[in-house]
This record gives C-alpha cells, sequence and structure tokens, in this order.
C-alpha cells in the first residue's frame, strides 16, 4: 500500500461523497451548507457549469453531421445499445466501454458517463413523486421487503428539493402521484391538449404536462428555458437542473468544497473496531497511483451500481463478501424499468395549427393500474405509465408520392401531419435472483475487478406490457386518432437508465443493506443514497426521489454527528 | 465502355499530363478527362468517391432537389455530404453497396442514352430518376421494402440538404434559439417546416 506523501491531516475531511452525479450533487451541497469540510471524490474528469463544447453547434458544424465514424464507434459497444446517445453531440458524456468493461451473464445495457455531473448532464429530466401506493407495495403484495419508509417521511424533503432543482409541472390532485411544489408547467399543445380532454372524459385517466427540471421562470440565478431542447449536450442557460449548474455551484459557496476529478474510489477503509469507515482508497485515473483520504462520515453517491461495487470490493475479513453483505443481499434486486411498449396514431384534425420553440419535455400520463378497488388487475400486480408527445411530421417523413424535382422541394418544405405516440414506462419487481457480482475473469483500465449482471424480466412485466400496448391503442381511439399501430421492443434492463435496488433500505439487517436513513446497517457512518438504495422500482422516474433521500440522509447524519452519534 | 471512348480518354490523359505538371487541380484534371466540363465544386477533393463519381452524385442530388427561387442541393453542397458519411461513418458493406449501385446506375443509363449521367441534360436527368422512381416503387412492393438506390440517393439528399447550413436557413424555417413554447399558433405564422 502507498502512504500519502503529506501528513495525514491533510487528507482528511469531515465528509466525503463519492460521486457527483444528482445524488452526490446533492450530498455535497447539503453537507457542505451544514459546515462540513467536504471532499467530493469523482473518477472522471473536470466539467464546470458552461463546459458544454457541443451546445451551440448546428449540424452542419458536427462531423458527419452528428453521425459517429464506424471507427469511433468500437469504443461505444455497450453506450450504442440506447440508439440515440452516442452521437458528435454527446458522446463525451458516455463512457469508453474498452477502458470500462463489464460482463453479462445476461444481456444488461449499463449506460453511464463518469465526469464532473455525471448522468445529471444527460439524464431525462422527469421528476416525479412517489405516493404511499408505492412505498406500501412490497408490503402489499409481498414482492420484496417493505419500505422503512412512508411517504410522510419524505414529503417536505421533496418539497425543499423541487424549489431547489426548479420542477415545472402541474398539480393534479391524484393520490397515486402526489402534487408538488412546481414552477408554471410547460404547455401541452393543441393536439396533446384535445387529447387530455377527451381521455378524461372518456376513459377518466389523467394526461398532463411531463414534470421535468426544466425552468419555466428563471430561479436561483439560473436562465429560464430557451426551447432548444439541446438539453443533453449540456445547458448554458443552466436552465435545466444539473449537478453542474446547481448543487455543486451552491455547495462551492459555502466554502466548504474541494473536488477531486480523476479519482476512482476502489474500497473503503474499514475499522473492525469501531465498525465504521475511516475513509476511502482511491486511485488516481490518470497516474494509476493509490491515495487514501479519511473523514468521519461517506456518502456513496456513486450510481446505483458503482456504490454496489465499492461496497462489494471492501471485503473485510468480517465480511469477506463486501461491506454490507451480511443479509446476502448485497447486489441482489437489481430493477430498471421496462419500456419502449406503447403506441401511436395520427390525427387529421388541427392541420392549420402549429407551434413554435422545441419543448424539453412531452406528456405523462399517470399510472391508472392497481390504485384502488377499481383498478385491480388480474394478471399482474404494480402499474406503469405513459410517456409522449404529440407533433407534425417534418421533412424526415417520407414523402414517397413527391419523387424529385420541383414537387419534392416544395413537399419537404411544409410540415406532414400531426401524429401522438405514447411509451410506457413499468414498475419491474425485486427479483433476489436479479443480480450483479464482482469478477476477476476480466479486469479495467486500473486493474479492478469488474461488475457481471446476472437480471432479467420476468412473467409479472411481461403480462403487464401486454396491457401497456391494448391500454395506449384505447386511449389513442378514444382520443380520435386513426392508423393506430402499437410497438414492443424490450431490449434489455438497463436501458432504462433507472437501475435500482442492490444496496437496498429495509427494516431488518437481517434482509436489507441499508436502515430507513440510507445508513450501511454494518457500518453506520456510511450512506448510500443513490439508486441502489432503492426497496421496490415504482413506475415513476427515480431521480427526484434520489434528490429528496440525499438531502434527508444528509440532515439525519449531520444531527448523529453533532450528537457524537456515528 | 466502348474502345472509341477508351482511346479518347487515353488521348485526353497524354494531353492532361502536360497540364499536371502547370499545376492543375486533379479535380480540374478529372472533369477535362470525364468531357471537359467545368467543375461542378472545383475547390474541393472528395475522399471516398472519385471526382467523377462526385460529380455525378451531385447531379443526382441536384436532381432531386434542384435550385428554384430557393437553392438546391448543388448549393447546399449535398455531394459532400454523401461523401462524408461514406468515407467515415459507413460500414464496409454499406460502401460496397453504394459503390455497385452506382455502377448500375451508370451502366443502366448508359444503356438508356448512350451518355454518362452528368452528361445528360436537366430534361433527361429527371426523366431517368422519374423513371427508376416508379421502378423504385414497384421493388419495394415486392420485395417488401428493400432499399433501392436511387431511394437510397433521395434520402440522402433529403436529409444532406435540411442538415446544411443553406437548406436549413434558406429553405426551412430556422429558429435556433427560439426563447419561448407557443403550444398551438396558426400555420400562417410560420408557414413552412421548422428545420429541426
Amino acid at each position: 500500500m502507498l502512504f500519502n506523501s503529506k501528513g495525514k491531516q491533510e487528507v482528511t475531511y469531515d465528509a466525503i461523497v463519492v460521486g457527483s452525479g444528482i445524488s452526490g450533487g446533492w450530498a455535497a451541497k447539503e453537507l457542505c451548507e451544514k459546515g462540513l469540510k467536504t471532499l467530493v471524490l469523482e473518477r472522471g474528469r473536470m466539467v464546470r457549469h458552461g463546459d458544454y463544447p457541443t451546445a451551440n453547434l448546428e449540424p452542419w458544424q458536427l462531423p458527419n453531421r452528428d453521425r459517429v465514424s464506424a471507427e469511433e464507434m468500437k469504443k461505444y459497444e455497450k453506450q450504442r445499445r440506447t440508439g440515440y446517445t452516442i452521437r458528435q453531440s454527446s458522446k463525451h458524456w458516455f463512457v469508453n466501454d474498452l477502458e470500462n468493461p463489464y460482463l453479462e451473464t445476461k444481456r444488461f445495457d449499463w449506460m453511464r458517463g463518469y465526469h464532473v455531473g455525471g448522468r445529471s448532464i444527460m439524464w431525462g429530466r422527469h421528476s416525479y413523486r412517489w405516493s404511499d401506493i408505492d412505498f406500501e407495495a412490497n408490503a402489499k403484495d409481498g414482492f420484496g421487503v417493505d419500505w422503512p419508509i412512508r411517504y410522510r417521511d419524505i414529503a417536505s424533503w421533496y418539497d425543499y428539493v423541487e424549489g431547489f432543482a426548479g420542477i415545472q409541472g402541474m398539480n393534479e390532485g391524484l393520490p397515486q402521484l402526489p402534487d408538488g411544489n412546481f414552477l408554471p408547467p410547460m404547455p401541452l399543445n393543441c393536439v396533446e391538449e384535445s387529447a387530455r380532454e377527451r381521455i378524461k372524459e372518456k376513459l377518466g385517466r389523467t394526461l398532463t404536462i411531463g414534470r421535468t427540471a426544466n425552468l419555466s421562470q428563471a430561479i436561483h440565478g439560473r436562465g429560464a428555458c430557451q426551447y432548444r431542447n439541446r438539453c443533453i449536450r449540456g445547458c448554458p442557460y443552466g436552465a435545466y437542473f444539473s449537478s453542474n449548474a446547481s448543487t455543486l455551484p451552491a455547495a462551492e459557496k459555502t466554502g466548504n468544497l474541494t473536488i477531486r476529478p480523476f479519482s476512482i474510489v476502489n474500497s473503503l477503509i474499514y475499522d473492525p473496531a469501531t465498525r465504521k469507515a475511516t475513509g476511502v482508497r482511491v486511485i488516481d485515473a490518470e497516474t494509476n497511483e493509490t491515495h487514501e483520504f479519511y473523514s468521519n462520515i461517506v456518502f456513496l453517491c456513486a450510481s446505483a451500481l458503482g456504490s454496489t461495487f465499492i461496497l462489494l470490493n471492501t471485503k473485510t475479513d468480517e465480511y469477506p463478501d463486501g461491506l454490507g453483505s451480511s443479509s446476502g443481499e448485497l447486489g441482489h434486486n437489481l430493477m430498471d424499468h421496462h419500456f419502449r411498449v406503447g403506441a401511436r396514431g395520427e390525427i387529421d384534425e388541427f392541420d392549420d395549427k402549429y407551434y413554435k420553440g422545441r419543448r424539453p419535455t412531452g406528456f405523462y400520463i399517470p399510472r391508472f393500474r392497481n390504485i384502488d378497488r377499481n383498478s385491480q388487475m388480474k394478471e399482474f400486480v404494480r402499474g406503469y405509465g405513459y410517456q409522449g408527445a404529440a407533433s407534425r411530421e417534418g421533412w424526415s417523413r417520407s414523402v414517397a408520392e413527391m419523387a424529385i424535382g420541383e414537387e419534392l422541394k416544395e413537399a419537404i418544405t411544409r410540415p406532414g401531419s400531426w401524429s401522438m405516440g405514447m411509451t410506457a414506462f413499468g414498475e419491474c419487481l425485486p427479483y433476489h435472483e436479479n443480480k450483479v457480482e464482482l469478477s476477476d475473469e476480466t479486469q479495467d483500465k486500473w486493474g479492478q475487478p469488474v461488475l457481471k449482471f446476472d437480471c432479467e424480466f420476468k412473467e409479472n412485466e411481461m403480462k403487464m406490457r401486454e396491457d401497456m400496448k391494448v391500454a395506449a391503442v384505447e386511449m389513442l381511439e378514444a382520443a380520435g386518432f386513426k392508423n393506430v399501430e402499437t410497438y414492443d421492443s424490450i431490449g434489455a434492463p438497463g436501458l432504462g437508465i433507472h437501475e435500482m435496488g442492490p444496496a437496498r433500505m429495509g427494516r431488518s439487517p437481517k434482509t436489507s443493506v441499508l436502515n430507513q436513513w440510507n445508513q450501511v446497517w454494518d457500518a453506520k457512518n456510511v450512506f448510500v443514497t443513490d439508486g441502489a438504495c432503492m426497496t421496490s422500482s415504482a413506475c415513476q422516474n427515480p431521480s427526484l426521489t434520489y434528490m429528496a433521500l440525499t438531502a434527508r440522509a444528509a440532515d439525519y447524519a449531520v444531527k448523529e454527528l453533532k450528537k457524537m452519534n456515528i | 465502355m466502348t474502345n472509341q471512348s477508351q482511346i479518347s480518354r487515353r488521348e485526353a490523359l497524354r494531353k492532361t499530363s502536360l497540364l499536371v505538371g502547370s499545376g492543375l487541380a486533379a479535380s480540374t484534371v478529372a472533369a477535362i478527362m470525364s468531357g471537359c466540363q467545368a467543375p461542378l465544386d472545383p475547390d474541393w477533393t472528395p475522399s471516398f468517391f472519385s471526382v467523377e463519381h462526385s460529380e455525378t452524385l451531385a447531379h443526382i442530388a441536384e436532381t432531386i432537389l434542384p435550385k428554384t427561387d430557393t437553392p438546391g442541393a448543388l448549393d447546399a453542397k449535398v455531394h459532400r455530404y454523401i461523401d462524408e458519411l461514406a468515407a467515415n461513418v459507413y460500414s464496409k458493406n454499406r460502401q460496397d453497396e453504394l459503390m455497385s449501385g452506382l455502377a448500375e446506375f451508370e451502366a443502366q443509363c448508359k444503356s438508356k442514352f448512350s451518355k454518362a449521367f452528368a452528361k445528360l441534360g436537366a430534361e433527361q436527368r429527371k426523366e431517368f430518376l422519374q423513371q427508376l422512381h416508379e421502378e423504385s416503387k414497384a421493388m419495394e412492393e415486392s420485395t417488401g421494402g428493400a432499399l433501392s438506390f436511387f431511394e437510397d440517393m433521395r434520402q440522402l439528399t433529403i436529409a444532406g440538404f435540411c442538415t446544411s447550413e443553406i437548406g436549413a436557413t434558406q429553405v426551412l424555417k430556422y429558429d435556433p434559439i427560439p426563447g419561448s413554447y407557443e403550444p398551438c399558433i396558426p400555420y400562417e405564422d410560420v408557414g413552412g417546416v421548422w428545420a429541426y
């Protein structure tokens, strides 16, 4: 082992936060604002707000009109599986698969980026509260273990994080999708508005604007959305929530923040005498040197799988399978939403209407199955929601009837007809056998073991998908759409980029990795507040819940520190 | 290719070897070799295609989306876009498909008009592409949607044109920083299709 050349004091902080994405950024902000000298360790490069090299480039200014060369694509053999992320304009936010391999007993699409800000730069921004229908689900139907918290435990934290992050949306008064502390909603267009009315009237379901972390008005020194819909490239206006534009500048302002990029946390340093972590072991990604950093508390916010890797790789005499493994659940119960199923249709009304601007969200249809006695389904438990949008087709539509020449040129300068599509996002149950483990069969660029995935969707998800198609058709037809077509292309787990569960919260150290405050049962000064902690997956996009759980855990951690309990 | 044209090409080559020494650009030389027409894009050298092939592609694109009272495919340099994709993005299979498609295209053109496509007049070019469009539609119906060379060219031309600066900003409606979202406005207020 290498020792730091500097004195131990120089590498000792009050708190260490591993990761700088959505959860890590929030942990940094909260801990710094509460007065803790905080070290944020990020395995990738530095990205300061504004370091978005492609944000203002037009299609003709990008090499190959935004397409990545066949040669370069070899670095992205797994990251390219989404079909939309590996472009000239966004490829720099995704990892090089050759340097960062993983193994797949069954296919798993692990989409990620290693840089300051993590996936908060290229996330989808949909932000929904979970309700007690979600927090009580495991207890009621017996899949997984009971969540150790209920909506009342997190509601005020949702208020808090929404106020800072800036979530635009509309309150609908639905028990399955609690109202929030929203900025003014971005509007539905005329076709969506008409669908909202008809679907409500005929089916009693709600179509609302997709609640997203996009600023419909300027707040906290960040600019309002300019409706360019280039979020994935990074926003020069700071008009959507990212760590870079929001939480990290707030943390920096306190004077308590240190960020160390290129710092791969290999494992925690565990002290069996105190049963606490004393710090972390870091590999410098550029020099390959090993360093140690010390702190009173550690927040693991390295992503569901990144944090799980660190716990699994912290092998001690007491816990040879990794810190937090005493329950036998560490690495298990891996979940992701299943999606890419739904329908689309055309409508021949509103041909005299169009829109201006590129709205960075669509609509959302909250869950309507298994939410009360009247909506019980025999075929499956839990539920799903839809994301979608209506738009007029552009020049990329096939203008088949106009072969060539002046007629074709004329045709491509006019918009096509209106169409509307919707894609369902469904809950995945927590199955113990869906797991990830460490493997030495191959190693990463730094000689570390890699994660090996064995995860699949099962019968409940498959039966749910049948209903997802049927209900989408039902709604489009109720709303007056024609030529309605369904699609179903499940892909593999991971593609939803909502990995959850491999270090779940619970009520007992025998069946869970974390307690109700996100503390590792086996080391109480270690908190895990990213997707790893999730006890079930619900069907809503999960990032807002990571934000709320992180702020709540940071508040608890500082109180416990002051009480000398950890 | 007939013996006659081989001889004349050899003759041309002999003559141009003198010109090379005087410092003419390779594209100019090629243009001279291909029939003494002025090069379509003299300041540029293709990466993947020969100059001759690239000129054929430029003529195909211009026939598909011609200059009218607004700029056309040649103004938007659509042939450069096709060359860029072929050189950098396409797989070997896709490249081969494009090359054999182009060869067959020229062979068909010569059997119909006894001339290379680039040497046809604008009306003949249009007539030939219209014919290919009809054949392409029939083929799609019988093969269940396989992409013909013509349809490939048509789609590449549309995409290349609409994502070019000239196409996006002068022919389509271009609004890089809208600043607001107007969800439902009369179509006449826009009067065209958004570039993106």
